[in-house]
């Protein structure tokens, strides 16, 4: 690995980002429009005699998802970008390694998820004074959310790296997938046993879940660990996957033809 | 010095048609590739569409994966470090379309570690004569700008090795001259893949013909214009009694014959012009218009290709 290679490739995410106001943008729009909606339903349900608490676990959803969000869609979409832009061959006839890729795209994901994270949280803090840095344990799981983005990023790239770029739609598609069993704004224990199922396997679930618990001043450190794990072996087989199918498309052929 | 050395390459592709249910069908794009290329030698690769030109090129520049053969490139085989002192250009591939010239450019030079960019940048801007439209996004270019931006691309790091895979497909013939004068001042060893024979005999010290996945021939394009024994002479003169006669005596075989021209088939050596010339001019014949045609590149791929295509099929009989 190299450290050149992978300042190139930042120099190269960088360039798109400043040209590109759909890229700038992303990180404002949605998150502010997200911000406004629920905020005010939390407002609406709390005065409605639901609590104070429903402002922090609606919200702190809300602003913990951002993070997970921006992971996952900067490791897909910027090693995307290529196939839109047709510049797949000039990419990869580089000696630019797969891990260089990766590296680019996570440091990417990291200034854009801080930066979406604090606009989001600022805001939710001027707008409907809820303030989630008060909630010191949240710091720990923003790393398995962190990795868990990069997972799921990753599986979508190796999905494209098969079937090519007429299936981005996943890469907007696979969080709303995948929310229902995240847990965001409800605990699990409201899923169906099936569905409970599937969350036990999710670690946004065990994230969420201890998101709902640091509000409430508790750590759950179990739930902490099952996190870091589970989004450490997803991020293993999705890495694996992603080098499977770009020495797949080198194999077919199918990179050189995009 | 040997910079690159390619030994029995053989690739098959594995084609699926269908997106879930799938049928598969194969195509042995390259059967035996073996070639050697030396230092600051245009080595051209050549042969119809189909030939495995490109599939060798995407090879060598490590986009494809080959099934067989060795690659050794700089004397040692080729891996992630050989890539560093190599690049790549091709009129097909595309660069970011809402970047600027320059933008696009300096996230290579990162990439390949160039030092001073800025200034390797600016001189190779100006050498293909690309400068003023540094600050211009790419897919605002012309097809040649973008040629040219390519090329410059693929010299961004001074690689020791360059591949240009139909470097002038598409340009106006003004455009792919200009492509090619730059080519040829270029100080490093070149590997130009082309279906266009003029280019082998502008640019390439050597060739090889490739032809449904094999190197059938390789030489200089000299050698490889030996290959055509005959030249063809077309004489046009006033049509008199006298004049017949002179010109039913000159030697060749008569092609055409019309009233007042012939078209002559003569050897391709050096003697052979002037035995047809000397009768001529002794005889004071009036000649209206003398026309003489070496053999070309085209020539040399029709009796290439034509051949081995007729020996194939024979074989398969």
């Amino acid at each position: 690995m190299k450290i050149y290679r992978i300042h190139g490739l930042l120099l190269k995410h960088w360039y798109t980002t400043i040209n590109s106001v759909d890229r700038i943008l992303d990180i404002l729009f949605w998150p502010i429009v997200n911000l406004i909606i629920w905020g005010f339903a939390s407002k609406y349900v709390q005065e409605a005699g639901a609590g104070e608490v429903v402002l922090g676990v609606f919200l702190g959803g809300l602003i913990l998802y951002t993070i997970f969000d921006r992971a996952q869609k900067d490791t897909s979409m910027y090693i995307v970008e290529d196939f839109w832009n047709k510049s797949v061959y000039s990419t990869y006839v580089t000696p630019v390694t797969e891990g260089e890729l990766f590296v680019s795209v996570a440091l990417l994901g990291i200034c854009r998820a801080v930066i979406e994270f604090m606009i989001v949280a600022l805001l939710a803090l001027a707008a409907y004074g809820f303030n989630i840095f008060v909630v010191g344990s949240l710091g720990l799981f923003v790393i398995p959310l962190f990795i868990f983005g990069w997972a799921v990023g990753l599986l979508v790239n190796g999905i494209i790296f098969q079937y090519g770029s007429r299936i981005s739609i996943f890469i907007w598609s696979i969080p709303f997938l995948i929310e229902p069993f995240a847990a965001v704004f409800y605990p699990v224990s409201v899923l169906p046993p099936s569905l409970q199922a599937i969350a036990a396997v999710m670690p946004l679930a065990y994230i969420f879940e201890g998101l709902r618990a640091a509000l409430d001043g508790a750590f759950l450190m179990n739930n902490f660990v099952i996190a870091l794990l589970l989004s450490i072996a997803y991020f293993i087989g999705s890495y694996a996957l992603f080098r499977f199918f770009i020495k797949r498309g080198r194999r077919t052929g199918f990179l050189s033809k995009q | 010095m040997v910079v690159l050395d390619v030994r029995g390459l053989k690739k098959t592709y594995t084609m699926r048609n269908g997106f879930l249910w799938k049928k598969k069908s194969t195509v042995e794009a390259v059967k035996d590739v073996t070639f050697s290329v030396r230092k600051n030698e245009t080595f051209g690769l050549l042969g119809p569409n189909g030939a495995g030109k490109s599939t060798t090129v995407n090879i060598l520049a490590g986009i494809v994966i080959k099934d067989a053969g060795s690659i050794n490139v700089f004397g040692e085989p080729y891996s992630q470090q050989t890539k560093e002192r190599m690049n790549v250009a091709t009129a097909y591939n595309n660069l970011l379309d809402y970047l600027t010239v320059t933008q696009n450019l300096r996230i290579y030079a990162r990439i390949y570690n160039v030092k001073n960019p800025e200034v390797r940048i600016d001189n190779l801007l100006k050498q293909f004569g690309i400068y003023k439209k540094r600050h211009t996004r790419y897919y605002l270019l012309s097809a040649g700008q973008r040629t040219r931006v390519n090329l410059c691309k693929g010299l961004v790091n001074d690689p020791e090795l360059l591949l240009l895979d139909e470097a002038t497909v598409g340009l106006d013939p003004d455009v792919a001259q200009d492509v090619r004068d730059e080519i040829n001042k270029l100080d490093t060893t070149i590997i130009f893949t082309t279906h266009y024979m003029k280019e082998i005999e502008q640019l390439c010290t050597r060739a090889a013909f490739l032809h449904e996945g094999r190197v059938i021939r390789v030489g200089t394009p000299q050698q490889l214009l030996k290959l055509i024994k005959e030249q063809i002479v077309k004489i046009s003169y006033y049509p008199t009694q006298r004049s017949r006669a002179i010109i039913n005596k000159l030697p060749g075989i008569v092609e055409e014959k019309k009233s007042s021209s012939v078209i002559l088939r003569i050897p391709n050596t050096a003697g052979a012009v002037h035995d047809v010339l000397k009768p001529l001019m002794a005889s004071g014949l009036y000649i209206k218009d003398l026309h003489i045609t070496k053999p070309s590149m085209d020539d040399v791929f029709i009796k290439l290709v034509g051949k081995n295509t007729a020996n194939r099929k024979g074989d398969g009989k």
